[in-house]
């Protein structure tokens, strides 16, 4: 191979599918717990929070949002730890649940709604520099504040482009950004109102104070957090080990993200109080801070946009190199900024929340469930790269014309007690059951143990190759280069 | 096939085959201790559950 096409192959380590060395791996705990921060304290927790808070009063809100998604966390983060160990992306590892084809596919499918997630950050950015543009005595019309939801956009491409080194020194940049919000709306709306003031406060669209109204609130928290699902890869695979991973991502995908939805839960409560009805923490900055404090915070929520952006670029973008491992990385990523921009423009996301949130959970709780079960209880967390990525023997993966049907039985066997439980589009449960499992853990659960069952099976286990597909080979001198 | 997407392959195969070799370290796995800490916060998650119900 030539210089230039050995340089090319190198960068797939960071910027495709190639599995990576532990000596190559880039990150630390702290550095995996800042990035993934930066993914997941944007500003869709305001958006989630700002829901939460005008559905129900403030302590069993918070404490069940906190404690539910903290909760939840020491179970879906297991799959980060899946992606440290191997040093490859989870979507490379599910072409052995799923198939090669049916991985493809389904990534495909998640990928375009996951998308959705960056529109609703686009829209923030998009809103807080029409805030500050307008606060100049500039009109911004609602076409410039899409262009500039689009620039939001542009610039996560930008960053993610550079690299994973890139991504982490602009989280490290503006994630204190992003905590230093959260604290400003916080200080705001205590200055403005009491503790005792905010517990008494009623909820704008009160569910109600009954079990099944704690358990529907339980529901959209597990919903929001398996919804992180396609991005549980990407980045803890570059990091150096398996504690670091674990925690960290517990820490910043769990534990932060639950804060930060909480603070969106008090700020929406507490803004719902006086007329404000938005799950836009721009409209609640500028109104709490005035002129000097709330254009400053919404500054501090652009920049903040800009640092989500780009990790969940560069992370979307990575894992959706399994299909097509040549595509140069900056044309794969442009082509799913172009979809983000058509989902910007089209606004439905934001005005169809709840839907486009049950939707992922709908299709992330099976997968997580099917991840988690296949790597440590079916394989026991032994598995061979090889298998994987079909070295020596191509055909590793196709199982049934590419899919692996006992992998999609289970998935579908969690989507449909998904919804024989539960009706996302009017956000009601349509069984008792879902009051003690809500749908998301149902889905999770069946998924689980339906695939676990069915690998007992002697056939199937067969037609999976789970007995043939890890072959010990003889120990031999380490050969990875420094 | 691209020589790019060739190189690609070839280099996949090189490092799956060092990697599957039981000689090879990912580093330190999960243990005790982890586990010891995940069900601390799991016990401390599921007794702010059920405050927030009494709460309510």
């Amino acid at each position: 191979m030539s210089k230039n096409m050995d340089t090319e192959v190198n960068n797939e380590v960071y910027y495709g599918i190639i599995p990576v060395f532990k000596n190559e791996k880039l990150y630390n705990g702290m550095d995996i717990f800042i990035i993934l921060s930066g993914i997941s304290i944007a500003t869709w927790c305001y958006t989630h929070g700002g829901h939460l808070g005008t559905s129900m009063g403030l302590a069993p809100a918070v404490l069940n949002t906190f404690c539910t998604i903290s909760l939840a966390s020491v179970f879906v983060i297991l799959v980060c730890v899946i992606a440290t160990r191997l040093g490859t992306d989870i979507w490379v590892y599910q072409r052995t649940i799923l198939g090669k084809t049916g991985c493809n596919l389904f990534l495909l499918a998640f990928f375009f709604a996951t998308w959705g997630w960056y529109a609703i950050n686009a829209k923030v950015f998009g809103s807080s520099m029409a805030k500050l543009i307008e606060a100049l005595g500039i009109n911004v019309s609602a076409v410039g504040e899409t262009l500039l939801a689009l620039l939001c956009v542009a610039l996560g491409w930008y960053v993610a482009c550079r690299g994973p080194v890139a991504v982490r020194t602009t989280n490290k940049l503006m994630v204190p950004c992003l905590f230093a919000i959260g604290f400003i709306l916080l200080i705001l709306v205590f200055n403005r109102w009491s503790l005792a003031e905010l517990l008494a406060m009623k909820p704008v669209n009160d569910v109600g104070k009954s079990w099944e109204s704690y358990v529907l609130i339980a529901e959209w928290n597990l919903a929001y957090l398996f919804a992180w699902y396609p991005s549980l890869g990407a980045l803890p695979r570059l990091c150096k080990t398996e504690r670091g991973s674990y925690w960290g991502s517990i820490a910043g995908f769990g534990i932060t993200l639950a804060l930060f939805v909480c603070i969106g839960a008090v700020a929406g409560l507490a803004m719902s109080s006086v007329g404000i009805v938005s799950h836009d923490p721009t409209d609640w900055l500028v109104y709490l801070g005035g002129p000097v404090v709330g254009l400053l915070s919404l500054v501090l929520v652009g920049f903040a946009n800009i640092s989500t952006a780009s990790a969940g670029t560069y992370s979307h973008v990575l894992s959706s190199k399994i299909i097509k491992p040549d595509m140069k990385y900056w044309q794969l990523a442009t082509l799913w900024c172009i979809w983000c921009g058509i989902l910007v423009c089209w606004g439905g996301i934001w005005d169809n929340y709840t839907i486009f949130l049950a939707i992922i959970g709908t299709m992330a709780a099976p997968a997580i469930g099917l991840l988690v079960t296949d790597f440590y209880i079916v394989r026991k967390g032994k598995v061979s790269m090889k298998h994987l990525y079909g070295v020596d023997d191509p055909n590793s993966c196709t199982f049934t014309g590419g899919f692996n049907l006992v992998g999609f039985g289970a998935l579908a066997a969690g989507i449909i007690a998904y919804f024989i439980v539960y009706d996302p589009f009017s956000s009601a449960a349509r069984i008792a059951l879902f009051n003690y499992t809500t749908a998301t853990l149902l889905a999770c659960a069946v998924s689980s143990v339906t695939y676990y069952l069915l690998s007992r099976i002697p056939s199937l286990r067969s037609y999976m190759k789970l007995d043939t597909e890890y072959n010990a080979v003889s120990p031999a001198q380490e050969t990875v280069a420094d | 096939m691209s020589d790019l997407l060739e190189g690609i392959e070839e280099e996949i195969a090189r490092r799956a085959r060092i990697i599957d070799d039981p000689s090879y370290d990912p580093g330190p796995k999960l243990d005790k201790n982890d586990l010891i800490g995940a069900i601390i916060l799991a016990v401390v998650c599921a007794i702010g559950i059920a405050l927030g119900y009494i709460l309510m």
